[in-house]
């Protein structure tokens, strides 16, 4: 019984606590599976979502900025650099900006701001980002650093400075406000300059210090270095004597190239008007590297390439006479006339017609040649080629066919009008061949380590003959002012009319000078342009050649050239002094 | 053992975040140097500009240019 009873019991009792516990396990059950899917649902849908979170508060990512290569000269000295500064971010979106009204006039005073540009940029601003101000000196961001705003943040960022200011500014160019190179070599170099930006991530404490790297860090690649060919010291009387003239003859514009004849490096390239590259806001904005991107017809410097195709071809002797007809020259209905003519002269030598600069004698020496010789000649110590020095925005200038010169094309050609149109680089660059030997060198505006190979273009005796009728032109010709005191000076002016709306403008003219120097052996080539000379000449042996003389006074100095024109001074006969004894 | 072993690595871990933490630090003073050095270049080649030198020599120090007759050149023996 008692048996029975009991089995009873327990009969009961599990079949109660049957139900009960199947009842649990399917609310366990139930509450496991929300459980589950819950983490399912995290796991995939919100995955990307939810880790972002989490790393967000701990991770960071940091942009490692590459910093932008130095431009040098080639000594070293720096043109432009580049230095860290900050810029003051705001991000009023995500971070309210909390300040004092304390806090708010030091922060104004600090970055020179404007209470209204405060209000606009930070409190009414429809952007998330804005720069409070930019390229702020590490000082002043240190100070600002100080006070703690809440909702103000700094960013490193570089700024370029430009030591030589105005000196090389054209050449030299400038960056943008982002470090992107706008202008000049700072434009033509710049994926060489500016690198690669490398990239960390780090995992931050709640100080806000690094405490670990969680990735690979990708180092920056660092810009490279630009070592130009210029010489900053030449650089600079180049652009000092070039602004006098400017302002001694109230000109317009100006340009100056001073190259190393036997190496073809460029050491000196300046160019007015100039302007401030470190102030660009000042009023006066960027101006072009007229010396490159700037064409004129050089007028009579091109005539020693005339003579010396004439001399080189044996058409010429240096003494033979030329008929100049007084310095008036009738082809058809055009007229050839000499600038300098002397009335009642009726015939020149060959090195005459250089000295006095006679259009008509270098017409009549261009007419005796085939056109097609001149032309050769013309076109292969550059003329209507790019120099590819690499300056940006460089042009080729033209040199027209001599199929369609006709007569008249000609003879204006050869005392460089008609036809015929170049940069001042072009100028100065043709006029290597005269100082090797004949050879027309290539050139360039970086440093060169090894001498490079010209093209042959005269006759070593013509290039010699050449350079004597040119130094006829400083001796007792048109150039006078171009001498420099201890040396012998070879050089040709040119004066000509500029072209405005297809026709020549009388009153407004280029004086130019090109020369070398010390004319032995030429080691130096210097060309200088002078734009609407206004006041007082407008001859170029007037507003360029003092230019020449003066510069290359100062660079002989500064490198160092040997004078081959000695004034015979003795050393002062000193006592020798007795050898003395040592014991 | 365990016990040991996990409190180590808690240690290690502490540790190496202290000298990382250190690192940046270093590397935030270098970073400091490079802007000085930029800047003394800067200040250098402004010190050393043509114009400064001609300016300071012939004003301050009152030089002048030699006159060519009282040059005297020197030849190669």
């Amino acid at each position: 019984m008692s048996l029975f009873i009991n089995n009873k019991v327990e009969k009961t009792f599990f079949e109660l606590s049957g139900i009960r516990r199947r009842w649990i396990l399917v609310l366990f059950l139930l509450g496991f599976l929300t459980l589950i899917i819950r983490a399912l649902y995290l796991q995939s849908v919100n995955k990307n979502f939810l880790q972002e979170k989490a790393t967000a508060t701990s991770n960071r990512v940091i942009s490692l900025s590459a910093d932008r290569g130095k431009i040098t000269d080639r000594h070293g000295n720096i043109l432009a650099l580049s230095t860290p500064v900050f810029s003051v971010n705001a991000n009023p979106k995500i971070t309210k900006v909390k300040m004092s009204k304390e806090q708010r006039a030091q922060l104004e005073s600090i970055l020179k701001i404007s209470s209204a540009e405060v209000d606009d940029k930070i409190f009414n601003s429809p952007k998330d980002n804005v720069y409070l101000k930019r390229h702020v000196p590490p000082s002043d961001a240190e100070q600002l650093k100080v006070l703690k705003i809440p909702g103000i943040s700094f960013e490193n960022d570089f700024q370029r400075f430009y030591p030589g200011g105005e000196v090389s500014a054209n050449l030299v160019g400038f960056t943008n406000m982002e470090n992107v190179g706008a202008e000049g070599i700072e434009k033509a170099q710049n994926s060489s300059l500016s690198g690669v930006a490398g990239r960390r991530k780090v995992l931050k404490d709640k100080l806000g210090r690094f405490v670990d790297d969680i990735d690979d860090i990708k180092l920056p690649q660092e810009g490279n270095d630009i070592r130009l060919s210029i010489d900053q010291r030449i650089q600079y009387l180049t652009y000092r004597e070039l602004a006098k003239s400017i302002e001694d003859h109230k000109a317009q514009a100006g340009s100056a190239v001073v190259i190393d004849a036997k190496t073809g490096e460029i050491l000196a390239l300046a160019n007015l008007p100039s302007y401030n590259p470190n102030n660009l806001n000042a009023g006066n904005g960027p101006t072009r590297n007229r010396a490159v991107t700037d064409v004129f017809e050089p007028g009579s410097t091109m005539k020693p390439f005339v003579v010396s195709a004439a001399l080189d071809s044996g058409i010429v002797r240096p003494n033979q006479p030329i008929d100049i007809s007084a310095g008036f020259m009738k082809i058809g209905s055009f007229t050839i006339h000499d600038a300098h003519a002397e009335p009642g002269r009726f015939s020149m030598t060959v090195s005459e017609v250089i000295a006095k600069s006679s259009n008509v004698g270098a017409a009549r020496i261009g007419l005796m040649q085939d056109p097609k010789n001149l032309w050769g000649t013309l076109n292969k110590v550059g003329f209507g080629t790019r120099t590819n020095a690499g300056i940006p925005a460089e042009v080729s200038g033209a040199l027209r066919n001599y199929k369609n010169w006709g007569v008249v094309g000609q003879a204006t050609v050869s005392y460089g009008y008609g036809g015929i149109n170049m940069t001042l680089l072009q100028l100065a660059q043709s006029y290597t061949v005269f100082a090797n030997d004949g050879e027309l060198k290539p050139i360039t505006l970086y440093k060169r380590n090894e001498p490079v190979m010209g093209t042959k273009v005269f006759k070593k005796e013509t290039v010699k003959t050449m350079v004597e009728m040119m130094e006829g032109v400083i001796e007792d010709g048109t150039g006078g002012n171009a001498k420099v005191k201890g040396y012998r000076v070879a050089g040709k002016t040119g004066t000509a009319e500029k072209i405005i709306n297809g026709k020549y403008e009388k009153n407004k003219n280029i004086g130019s000078f090109v020369g070398l120097i010390p004319a032995t052996n030429p080691r130096i080539i210097m060309a200088v342009m002078i734009d609407e000379p206004s006041v007082g000449s407008h001859f170029g042996g007037v507003v360029a050649a003092p230019v020449f003389s003066n510069v290359m006074a100062g660079a002989m100095k500064i490198l160092n050239i040997p004078q081959d024109d000695k004034p015979q001074n003795k050393i002062p006969q000193q006592e020798k002094a007795e050898p003395k004894e040592t014991i | 053992m365990v016990l040991f072993m996990a409190l180590g690595k808690v240690n290690a871990e502490h540790q190496y975040r202290k000298l990382f933490s250190e690192n940046e630090h270093q590397k935030d003073i270098s970073r400091q140097l490079d802007l000085e050095y930029s800047q003394l270049q800067l200040e250098q080649s402004t010190l050393s500009m043509h114009s400064k030198i001609e300016d300071t020599a012939k004003k301050s120090l009152r030089m002048k240019e030699p006159e060519p007759k009282k040059i005297i050149m020197l030849e190669k023996q």
